[in-house]
């Protein structure tokens, strides 16, 4: 295929999905894996890495455990059996993968980036150079593309305070005791099939570590990209905060135009100690694929945290626009006394997208207290399900939970589901659960239109409005995405 | 059938599924009526490949069954029915007038039952040993209980109602078990005409709480155009009995029914209800009031199907467990495509008296039409302090207020009872004595 023929195919695509302006694709050189997954891959991975031997071992362990699973198919999404061998399980761009030439300690830094891959971040309004976005963000950024972190800035600023933010295999090489210590702590490699997909053939990912009595000044952020096709992104993540510190963490991801499904299974831990709090935040804007959704992001993802000492806090937002089919239930561990666990979640599904996503709580703890904001919205012809655990175990005494799962309906064709699980073993706790499932009342569109606010903007208002509890927990620039998000994906859906 | 990969099975589960077979096996020497004993086989057939259900099923998750395969039962061994007196079932009965009919150990009863001047013209009451029954046909989904009713299958009543009949008594079903270790597969199929009116009571006891028995019934009920059913389960069997029980309600346009269970007894039971709104504007009512104590595992289903326009259902579940009982609810709405203005509700309180009691719920909704309504709630919990200081600071002593908030969170579900003062004084009088 010539390569104008290619840009022709990839500008069609992209016209048909005006809808998604993350879809462009960057032309860099790149070094991929051929396709197929076997113990060699895995090897060759880690190999490519540098990465010592138990992290190789750690891999080993997880892939010959998921030679032993089967795909997991429960989830209320209809997807065809996955062909694992059908995709490269590692891409980056060459010249910042010559790993055997420079030292594992000068990665990251932007002089050596491919201009291309700069210039895709750049138009994604990712600040990856630390200088420049100084005074445009406060916000520290990892950028990874593909299998590799390309860039992580202000690093120095934050070392000054002790806080380690990098990326995973940098991690592998820099902080191996921290690594080891958490690595599997709690999403083990036999988790679940895609958990031990992950942790035989991890890609890259971002690893944070808040010390003692620090308060981290800036948001750190993680963006993901998915740039090659037929590629998966298997990237761990692994966040934790010592006694008494406190961090907020961003992540956003996007992926260009395709015409065949491409596959995302993450891994992501968090550990928080005594007194810590971690505000952990997502928008999640994976290509969801064309009117039918066949070549969206498969989105399999496991996130989980622990809350380890007392009066820990462990707080998950995330907004769901993309990906032809999510599969993600980020979690809570209530370990230590008086944890708080938290969750607000969006997820909008339109066309014929399929989200089964929702959170666990699981509390250990004395007086744990946990909060589960879930607001789904579905149109088109998609399917939309919260599915949740709420588990009090009989040492939580006096645990308490709130849920509350909205459902909005938008057309006649889409579906919403709520599938809770609530497990009460102690008497002393309380627990309260809410579901409801509503639509945009033709009467209240019809009020707005009366004061001269078209449809859309109406649409787009009320949607807000419904989302308003959890966009409010987001930092202010991702509320403010993530609702020109909601009002992109809604564009035309309400006829 | 040779394709089907049998599922396999605990030795435990396998042997219990044995004993029951051979069961089966001398039922249909004994019964030889050929469409019965097709049906059996092909019951027989469904349950080895299916295999009994573990916990590791989805609908089994929180409900194990250990328990009942530790028993061995045996299906008839009297040949013919103990005699009871009026005055040794007395107990049982309510002091109001219904249209009774009382099995004892799955044999009819004449002499025990009564209240046959009620019955109107239009009402038919057949107790067939073979043709009635078999007119039931378990759907695909069936579970591995149903499949072991039909295994089991010898009687069943059926009761048809014809079209604009009201009838004034309740009908009242007693089944009362008087020998241990038997296994009662008892099938009701009630149809009911264009708006008719029928209240229905099915009450399952146990002779003396030294009876330990299972009971694992269907019952099919399909409501006509217009027609009311009011229908109450009463489930009082002893604290070591198994009970499992299926009931489909079919709706038709503009039907209503409201349906009712009481759990009381029991070491492990199992109440599922299904009702199929088939036609607009169809109202459906599920209540329950469950009371678990000791090591009871309480299980209480509903399936609440909306398939027309106009739907509306409302549901209250009331759980209570002491010691270390464990409650188990799961419920689901559904909301097909095209169902529009649907209006569905479902709540579901739990009270945990005691620190090893459990609860495990699981509301679902699975909605697929957007101009509707339909919500749930649940919530879990011990008694409030402060509703107690109340109580005490008003000179009620601490035992009495738990007391008096127990039975007030419990008996809400019997408001609805409140046209029929003598059934909801019946009821209550019943749950208070088991508080």
């Amino acid at each position: 295929m010539s390569e104008t023929t290619q840009y022709q195919e990839i500008n069609d695509l992209l016209s048909k999905n005006s809808s998604y302006k993350e879809g462009f694709f960057t032309q860099t050189i790149v070094d991929t894996f051929a396709k197929g997954l076997n113990e060699e891959v895995v090897r060759a991975i880690s190999a490519k890495k540098n990465e010592p031997e138990w992290m190789l071992d750690f891999r080993l362990k997880a892939f010959a455990h998921w030679k032993t699973l089967e795909e997991p198919h429960w989830a209320k999404a209809n997807y065809d059996a996955i062909d694992y061998q059908d995709y490269s399980y590692y891409s980056a761009p060459e010249c910042n993968s010559c790993s055997s030439d420079c030292p594992s300690g000068n990665k990251g830094l932007s002089m050596e980036m491919d201009p291309e891959v700069a210039k895709a971040f750049a138009s994604l309004g990712v600040p990856i150079y630390g200088e420049d976005s100084a005074e445009k963000a406060n916000i520290a950024v990892d950028a990874i593309f593909d299998s590799v972190s390309v860039s992580t800035t202000k690093r120095a600023e934050l070392e000054k305070l002790g806080i380690i933010f990098c990326s995973f295999s940098e991690a592998v090489h820099d902080y191996p005791e921290l690594v080891q210590k958490y690595l599997g702590t709690v999403v083990p490699y036999h988790d679940n099939f895609f958990a031990a997909l992950n942790s035989a053939v991890a890609s890259d990912g971002t690893f944070v570590y808040i010390p003692e009595d620090v308060r981290s000044p800036i948001d750190l952020s993680t963006y993901f990209r998915i740039n090659e096709a037929k590629t998966g992104q298997f990237e761990r993540t692994i966040l934790i905060a010592d006694k008494n510190s406190y961090v907020s963490y961003l992540e956003g991801c996007s992926a260009p135009v395709r015409d065949s499904y491409q596959l995302h299974a993450a891994v992501v831990e968090v550990i928080v100690h005594e007194n810590a709090e971690v505000k952990y935040s997502t928008v999640q804007n994976w290509y969801p694929g064309d009117e039918d959704c066949e070549g969206g992001i498969l989105n399999f993802v496991t996130k989980r945290g622990i809350c380890e000492g007392a009066h820990a806090k462990l707080s998950w937002t995330q907004a769901e626009t993309g990906s032809a089919i999510t599969w993600k239930y980020p979690s809570c561990i209530l370990k230590g006394d008086y944890s708080i666990g938290e969750f607000y979640s969006v997820a909008l599904t339109n066309r014929r997208q399929q989200a089964d996503t929702g959170t666990k709580m699981i509390h250990i703890g004395k007086n744990t207290r946990s909060t589960i904001i879930s607001k789904g919205l579905s149109a088109g012809k998609s399917d939309n399900t919260y599915r949740g655990l709420v588990r009090i175990l009989p040492s939580a005494e006096g645990a308490r939970n709130f849920t509350q799962c909205d459902s909005m309906l938008i057309g006649d064709q889409c579906g919403a589901h709520t599938f809770p699980y609530i497990e009460v073993e102690n008497a002393t706790a309380k627990m309260e659960h809410e579901a409801t499932t509503s639509r945009i009342g033709e009467d209240q569109l019809f009020y707005c239109q009366q004061r001269g606010i078209s449809e859309q903007d109406a649409i787009s208002m009320i949607v807000n409005g419904f989302c308003k509890e959890v966009f409010s927990e987001l930092p202010l620039e991702f509320a403010q995405e993530a609702e020109e998000l909601l009002a992109i994906s809604l564009e035309g859906s309400v006829g | 059938m040779s394709s089907i990969i049998p599922r396999k099975m605990s030795p435990a589960a396998r042997q219990f599924l044995d004993k029951i077979m051979a069961l089966s096996d001398a039922l249909n020497e004994r019964m030889a009526v050929k469409a019965l004993i097709e049906k059996r086989q092909a019951a027989k057939q469904q349950l080895l490949t299916m295999g009994l259900p573990t916990r590791k099923d989805e609908d089994w998750q929180y409900t194990s069954i250990q328990s009942l395969l530790q028993q061995a039962f045996s299906l008839k061994h009297v040949q013919e029915p103990i005699e009871l007196t009026t005055a040794q079932i007395q107990t049982f009965l309510p002091n109001f007038d219904t249209i009774r009919l009382v099995f004892v150990d799955g044999f009819f009863s004449e002499q025990l039952s009564g209240g046959f001047d009620f019955i109107p013209d239009g009402l038919s009451i057949e107790m067939a040993d073979a043709d009635a029954i078999q007119t039931i046909n378990l759907s695909e989904k069936a579970d591995a209980f149903q499949w072991m009713n039909e295994l089991m299958l010898d009687q069943g009543v059926t009761i048809e109602l014809d079209a604009r009949v009201s009838v004034e008594a309740p009908l009242h079903i007693l089944y009362i078990q008087t020998q241990t270790a038997e296994v009662l597969s008892p099938r009701l199929q009630v149809r009911l005409g264009q708006s008719s009116q029928l209240q229905l009571l099915q009450q399952y006891v146990c002779l003396t709480e030294e009876v330990t028995t299972w009971v694992n019934g269907i019952s099919h009920i399909t409501v006509g155009e217009n027609a009311q059913c009011k229908q109450l389960v009463l489930q009082q069997l002893s604290q070591n009995s198994f009970y499992f029980n299926h009931q489909h309600f079919v709706q038709a346009a503009a039907s209503h029914i409201e349906t009712s269970y009481i759990a009381l007894g029991a070491l492990l039971s199992r109440h599922q209800s299904v009702a199929t709104q088939q036609g607009d504007a169809a109202e459906t009512d599920q209540d329950s009031i469950v009371l678990g104590r000791g090591q009871q595992v309480m299980d209480t289903r509903t399936l609440t199907q909306h398939q027309a326009l106009h739907g509306h259902s409302r549901q209250l579940h009331k759980l209570v467990l002491a010691d270390e009982a464990r409650g188990v609810f799961n419920g689901m709405i559904e909301v097909a495509k095209g169902a529009q203005k649907t209006d569905g509700q479902m709540d579901t309180k739990s009270l945990l008296l005691s620190p090893k009691a459990k609860v495990d719920a699981k509301p679902q909704l699975e909605i697929y039409a957007d101009d509707v309504k339909c919500s749930h709630g649940c919530a879990a919990g011990q008694i409030d302090e402060d509703q107690i200081f109340y109580a005490q600071a008003r000179g009620i002593r601490r035992s009495d207020a738990m007391q008096l908030i127990t039975q007030a969170f419990l008996l809400e579900p019997l408001d609805k009872w409140q046209t029929q003062p003598e059934m909801q004084a019946w009821l209550t009088k019943l749950i208070v004595q088991k508080l």
